[in-house]
């Protein structure tokens, strides 16, 4: 298909030869690249704007995969804290911890019934980190689309075009006898942009605003729906672990009543050692309920949507809301890498 | 102790309400923990916290089985697929802006070997 296309151009430049010089430009120059109708714009202001919004969808994202494990960790404290509370064995096989066994899975089970107690880790990817992982690709291809070019890159391709106006300016000289003083600026103003920077980064903005006003809806309903899930799943793990870190304190109080002064040596050691535990257990629980009440998911949601419909309007009005976006993607970029760093260290006190 | 299979359970209670009835009820066993263990009265207390994380396990799996009900629901299966098909959208629009690129890149080499050309004739 490009070879065809180039084949089409490359004849309709030879044929264009035979008719006349300035013509042939001005079908190169003008025609075959669409430059007639291409609004005015600055190179790849695009680029950055939308490599830090992609930035932070990633941040975001790996804070949901860090909040989805907290219903994992409910589920394993709530196992723990009811089988601790009753007298019940628990049973253990090793060989079912075996790389060939792909049905039976490592786990801690009912010593009575053979069920399990305690779950394998998790291998399917939760729903809402699956969904995030989507939000990921498409924040990846919009930075495609955006060309994040480094300034040395646009300048290789200024050069380039530069070089293939001489060229052909060269040509036309040539065979108009020198006489071309009249036409030289203007035509090397539109090769140059066309070849160079301006007709790509029309094209870029185009494609650009069809795509993110297309995808506006989706992700709002997107952050709606993980800004309410992320709501509920921290106000769950809130009232759940207040009761958990209260049941490890009055562990800890009542064992302080078992202290007896005439205790001997190996009764003392026993005592310390179980509420050195209990207290430890304690105060790793009571901080990442700490934790857990210092992050905001919502926010990072609520902020990736206005990031993205400004963003939208800024492609839209073709660069007169670039400011406002720039502004909304900062402000995400902010709460999402809050949200990841409150969520890191959440899942190191797990 | 357990209020999830309570006979006072009111009837057509959605989950929601159910979870939010349980969560009400830990609360409450939470105050009257923290209460007794203000009192220094440790073992009421933690009767009490023993009672709350009991119910709140129970909240907990109500709380899993509404969350797959719900990522399971036509709701989060429609996104989903919006959100696949903007990704396909995404690509076609990647491969666009390359076709673009590739144009540029082709007219760039032909108008420079048409400006040889011409001097040659």
């Amino acid at each position: 298909m490009q070879l065809m296309k180039t084949r089409m151009i490359f004849a309709d430049t030879l044929a264009s030869a035979k008719r006349g010089m300035t013509k042939m430009v001005a079908v190169m120059g003008l025609t075959a690249l669409g430059l007639s109708g291409c609004a005015a714009g600055s190179a790849n202001l695009y680029a950055q704007p939308v490599a830090e919004f992609a930035q932070a969808v990633e941040q975001t994202s790996m804070a949901v995969s860090t909040y989805a494990s907290l219903q994992q960790h409910l589920t394993v404290a709530d196992t723990i804290a009811r089988t601790a509370q009753s007298n019940k064995a628990v049973g253990f096989t090793a060989a079912d911890c075996d790389p060939a066994k792909t049905s039976v899975k490592c786990r801690l089970t009912d010593f009575k019934s053979g069920a399990a107690l305690l779950p394998a880790v998790a291998t399917a990817v939760p729903p809402q980190v699956a969904m995030m992982q989507k939000m990921q690709i498409y924040a990846r291809l919009l930075v495609s689309i955006a060309g994040a070019e480094s300034a040395e890159d646009l300048q290789v391709r200024q050069r380039q075009a530069e070089t293939a106006y001489d060229d052909l300016f060269q040509g036309v000289k040539d065979a108009k006898s020198g006489n071309l003083a009249d036409v030289k600026v203007d035509l090397k103003a539109a090769i140059e942009h066309g070849l160079g920077s301006l007709y790509l980064n029309n094209k870029r903005i185009e494609l650009l605003a069809a795509l993110v006003d297309a995808g506006d809806p989706v992700v709002a309903e997107l952050c709606d729906m993980l800004a309410k899930l992320s709501v509920d799943t921290e106000r769950q793990f809130m009232i759940s672990q207040r009761s958990r870190v209260s049941q490890l304190v009055d562990d800890f109080d009542v064992l302080g009543t078992a202290y007896r002064k005439n205790m001997g040596g190996l009764q003392i050691a026993e005592f310390q050692s179980l509420r050195r535990t209990v207290l430890a257990d304690a105060a790793r629980e009571a901080g990442m309920l700490q934790a857990v009440l210092n992050v905001n998911a919502k926010t990072a949601f609520a902020r990736m949507q206005i990031a993205h419909l400004e963003l939208r309007r800024a492609l839209i009005l073709a660069d007169s809301n670039l400011g406002k976006a720039i502004v909304a993607i900062q402000n995400f970029s902010a709460a999402a890498y809050d949200a990841n760093r409150a969520y890191q260290a959440i899942l190191g006190l797990m | 102790m357990n209020d999830t299979n309570s006979p006072t359970q009111p009837q057509n209670e959605t989950v929601n309400q159910q979870i939010d009835r349980l969560n009400q009820s830990v609360l409450n066993l939470q105050t009257l923990a923290d209460r007794a263990r203000a009192q220094g009265d440790f073992v009421r207390a933690l009767k009490l916290s023993n009672q709350s994380v009991a119910l709140s396990g129970d909240i907990n799996r109500l709380c899993e089985q509404q969350q797959v009900q719900a990522f399971e629901s036509s709701t989060w299966q429609i996104l989903s697929a919006k959100l696949d098909a903007l990704n396909v959208e995404a690509q076609m629009t990647e491969g666009r802006m390359q076709d673009a690129s590739n144009n540029v890149e082709t007219a760039k080499t032909i108008i420079g070997l048409v400006g040889k050309l011409v001097s040659a004739f």
